[in-house]
Order: C-alpha cells, then sequence, then structure tokens
C-alpha cells in the first residue's frame, strides 16, 4: 500500500512544477463558467425562473458542481498515459515493476487529480459567489459533499483507466474517450437529469452518469441527506464494480502484449 | 508558379500523411467515426435547450447547427492538412526544428504539413451531416467550402500566433492550446448571448466568433461588410502568424538532439 501512496505523493508534487498549467485549467474553467452564466443566464430571463424544478442559481451551482468534477478528474490523462505507454512499448518496463499497473494508472491519476481539486474548487467556488451568491447548504455538509467529490473522481478515474486499458487491443484508446466523455458531457455535466424526458431519467438515475456527475452536482445545488445516502452508495457499489473490472482487463490486456525487444 | 507548387506540396504531404496513418486500420477508421459521435453528441445539447426556450437572439436550432457546421469544418480542416502547427511549441521546446530548417522548402508549410489529424475527417463530415439535417440551400452549399477555407485558415494562423510564443518562454504550448481551446468552445456559440466586452475579446484576441458566427452570418444575412471583414480577417492573421513565427525563429538556439525526417 505504501507503495501506491509514493506514487500518489509523487505525482501530486510533479504538478507543483507545472504551475503554468494549473493557472491555464483555472481561466480555462472559468471561462467555461462564464459561457454558461450567459447562456443560462438568457434562457431564464426569457423563459419562467423556475426551469424542470432548477431556479437560476440552482441551475449555475449545479453546472459548477458538474464541471469541478469534469475539470479535475476528466480521465484525459489516465487514458493518453496508458495510450503513450502501449504505443512507446514503455509498458514493458512498467508491467514488470512490482506494482499492479492498473492501480499504478489510476493512483498516479488521482495524485493530479487532488492537486487540481485545491484549485479549481476554489475558482468554482468565487466564480458562484460573483454570480448568483452562497449555495443552500450549510457548513455541517461541506465535509460530506468534499468526500462525494473524492469518491466521483476515483469512480471516474477507474473507469477511464478501464478505457485506456482498450489501447492493448486497438493501439489508440482516444476514440473510446471521445464517447465516454461525451456522454457524460451531454447526460451529466451539462444538463441535471430533470432536463431530459421521463424515459431517458430512470437510465441516467442508474448509471455511472449519476454516481460520478449528477448526483454529486445535486448535492451542491439542493442537498439533502437522502440523496447523499443515495449517491454515496451508487459511488460505493461503482467502485467496487469497476476496480474488479479493471484488474480483470488488465489481466486479459497483458496477454496481448508482444515485445519486439529493443 | 511558387504557389501552385506550395498548395501541390500540401497535398503530397496530406495524402503521404493519411497513407503513414491507414496502417493501422482499425485505429483509422474508429478515429473518424468516433469523432462524428462526438460532434453529434451536442445535437442533444441544443435540442434541450431549444424545448426551453424557441430561440437564442434570433437563433434557432437550425442556425446553431450552422454554427457548430462551420466550426467543425474549420477545425477539422485545420487538423487535417496543417496539424503540425499544433505541435510548435513541442518541436521548438525539445529542438527539434534544426531538421525542418535543413529542408528547402518555406519552414511554416514544412511544419505544418508535417503530420495529420486523421480524426479532423470527422469532424469534416461532421459539418456535412449538419448541413444535411437543416436542409441547407443550394447556395450554402455552394459557400460553404471558401467559408470553412477561412475558418481553417484563421483557426491556424491564431494558433501558429500563440505557439510562437514558445520561443519566449517554456511552457507556450499551455498558452497556445488553451486559446485554441477557448475558441472553439466559444465558436459553437450563437453570440447573442454574450454582453458587449465579451464580444470584443471574441472578435479580437480570442477570434471565436470570426470562426463560425461571422460565416453563419454571411450565409443568413448576406452583408459585404461581414464578408469583407471575415477575408479581411484570414490574410491579416495569416500575415501576422508568418511575421510574429519568423521573428521568433531568430530567438531559437539549436538543442543537440539528433533526429532524421524522410
Amino acid at each position: 500500500m505504501n507503495k501506491y501512496w509514493q506514487i500518489f505523493k509523487i505525482n501530486f508534487k510533479e504538478n507543483l512544477q507545472s504551475y503554468v498549467n494549473t493557472i491555464l485549467s483555472i481561466v480555462s474553467f472559468c471561462i467555461i463558467i462564464y459561457i454558461f452564466v450567459n447562456l443560462w443566464g438568457y434562457i431564464y430571463t426569457n423563459g419562467t425562473p423556475v426551469i424542470n424544478g432548477y431556479t437560476y442559481a440552482n441551475m449555475l451551482w449545479y453546472l459548477i458542481s458538474a464541471e469541478i468534477i469534469c475539470y479535475c478528474s476528466s480521465g484525459r490523462y489516465v487514458v493518453r498515459g496508458i495510450n503513450n505507454d502501449v504505443k512507446t512499448g514503455k509498458v514493458a518496463y512498467t508491467l514488470n515493476k512490482p506494482y499492479n499497473y492498473y492501480i499504478y494508472a489510476v493512483v498516479s491519476d488521482m495524485g493530479e487529480i487532488i492537486f487540481k481539486y485545491i484549485f479549481i474548487i476554489l475558482a468554482g467556488l468565487l466564480m458562484g459567489l460573483v454570480f448568483v451568491g452562497l449555495p443552500t447548504f450549510s457548513l455541517v455538509m461541506v465535509l460530506p459533499i468534499i468526500f462525494a467529490f473524492f469518491l466521483s473522481s476515483l469512480m471516474s478515474s477507474l473507469l477511464f483507466a478501464i478505457v485506456g486499458l482498450l489501447a492493448f487491443w486497438i493501439e489508440d484508446a482516444t476514440p473510446f474517450y471521445w464517447l465516454v466523455s461525451k456522454f457524460f458531457l451531454i447526460l451529466g455535466i451539462i444538463f441535471p437529469p430533470e432536463f431530459f424526458p421521463s424515459w431517458v431519467q430512470p437510465i441516467i438515475i442508474y448509471s455511472p452518469v449519476y454516481s460520478i456527475y449528477s448526483g454529486t452536482s445535486k448535492l451542491v445545488a439542493n442537498f439533502s441527506w437522502e440523496l447523499y445516502a443515495n449517491v454515496t452508495i451508487s459511488q460505493i457499489v461503482y467502485i467496487i464494480i469497476f476496480a474488479l473490472l479493471g484488474l480483470w482487463v488488465l489481466s486479459k490486456a497483458v496477454k496481448k502484449v508482444n515485445i519486439n525487444g529493443g | 508558379m511558387e504557389v501552385k507548387n506550395n498548395i501541390k506540396l500540401i497535398f503530397k504531404y496530406l495524402i503521404l500523411n493519411i497513407k503513414k496513418q491507414a496502417q493501422y486500420k482499425i485505429s483509422f477508421i474508429l478515429n473518424i467515426i468516433m469523432m462524428i459521435a462526438n460532434d453529434a453528441f451536442f445535437i442533444i445539447q441544443w435540442h434541450i435547450i431549444f424545448s426551453i426556450v424557441p430561440s437564442l437572439g434570433g437563433y434557432g436550432f437550425n442556425e446553431v447547427l450552422l454554427i457548430w457546421s462551420l466550426t467543425a469544418g474549420g477545425f477539422g480542416l485545420s487538423h487535417l492538412f496543417f496539424n503540425g502547427v499544433y505541435n510548435i511549441p513541442d518541436i521548438i521546446y525539445r529542438g527539434k526544428l534544426d531538421v525542418y530548417l535543413t529542408q528547402p522548402k518555406n519552414l511554416l508549410l514544412n511544419i505544418g504539413c508535417s503530420s495529420t489529424d486523421i480524426s479532423a475527417i470527422g469532424d469534416i463530415i461532421y459539418g456535412f451531416i449538419a448541413l444535411i439535417i437543416i436542409g441547407a440551400k443550394f447556395t450554402t452549399w455552394l459557400i460553404y467550402f471558401p467559408l470553412i477555407i477561412c475558418s481553417a485558415v484563421i483557426i491556424t494562423a491564431t494558433h501558429i500566433i500563440y505557439a510562437s510564443l514558445a520561443f519566449y518562454i517554456k511552457r507556450g504550448d499551455a498558452i497556445a492550446s488553451s486559446i485554441n481551446r477557448s475558441m472553439i468552445t466559444f465558436g459553437t456559440y450563437p453570440m447573442t448571448i454574450f454582453n458587449s466586452t465579451i464580444k470584443i475579446i471574441l472578435y479580437s484576441i480570442v477570434p471565436a466568433a470570426v470562426i463560425g458566427f461571422i460565416p453563419s452570418q454571411i450565409i443568413l444575412n448576406f452583408s459585404i461588410y461581414n464578408l469583407l471583414f471575415f477575408v479581411g480577417f484570414a490574410i491579416i492573421s495569416t500575415l501576422l502568424a508568418f511575421f510574429v513565427f519568423n521573428k521568433g525563429l531568430k530567438k531559437y538556439s539549436s538543442g543537440s538532439v539528433m533526429e532524421v525526417r524522410l
């Protein structure tokens, strides 16, 4: 366990060196939120004050939360990392190290995710306070919400590492990354489940989209302990499923490796 | 004569790059199909938004899809023909420019054509699909190609300008890709939802409005001023890109990396 903790720390510290990237991530995050402020500001000004149960403030806090999770744990880095390892042949060196490659990829990704959270959450809070004021939850709920964010990211990382492992079969898993991430973007990030037709809503609620994005973001927009329990249980169940699936996929993937020397 | 030779060279490079990537057949096809699916996901986003409000400042579903078609087409052409410019900061940072400097063709053209992003074909195809969905008129089809060529020129030139920062600062890539991302994100929204301060930025230093919104205006409400502005912007940004790149080139100091380019 200690070796994975060390891998986590190394990746966390590595990010301290690339402060330009961090600043630009914050700028880019603020730009996206600003677009949503304009878009939903226009929609609420020209429509009704409550849309599908969401006021403008609820909607903006939902979007800010979903974008925080998306920005910090987009899965891009874990997929790209595994892709590069496979393409460059570096995987030959990493597979024979005394750690599990799948867990290594997830822990490395988490090191980067936790680092980003520190800055992006602050930027998100600031944007929310400037444009719509404080969210409705009390201080007691802050820690549970942060824990829900952590579980969301762990779940996302475990899932995208599985997507990355597809590179062992098709050389480049990026197209699958696009598809999964766009699926998440449309069904979980830019709209709460209530905005979809009634027959789509149950599909979203029982899917990973809800546990990673919709459920966690709804906690910030409109917190309730019942919702919190539902979201946490679904996150834990999915984390166990993805972890087991990832380890199984890796055991199959290593059999596809051809090492040609060099 | 030189222009003719350069155009020939651009197409020869393109054919060579496509042949190179077509060796990985599954990856090649997946990249194209998944990019079409990736772009198509946004149809759901706009469908939901327009089920809440009928239009965004005069822009309905068809008009927004037209902006998407133009932006995707321009972005696709840029990454198909000149994907190499997106590697400029890395080429400079790693001292790989030497190998291009020794070749007899125009340096910037040579770098730009050195690689092709196959998924860009998916973007271009999506552009056509979007035109079919909105039932574009014959005249729209007729002027579509010249418009996306100009868009591609603006996208490429803007990236070169910001990527040339890599001659002066270490992490020029982060700034250039951040501007590029912002251009694409803002570029797919109708400018009618933004306030005038942000519009000034989107018509100048981050020309997101110029790559999709302005050409859509040319199609929807033709005015000679918009056309002149659009073409003029493409010409000036290209000249500026060559100027900034050549100015930065004087700062370049060779690395010791050994590389062969066939």
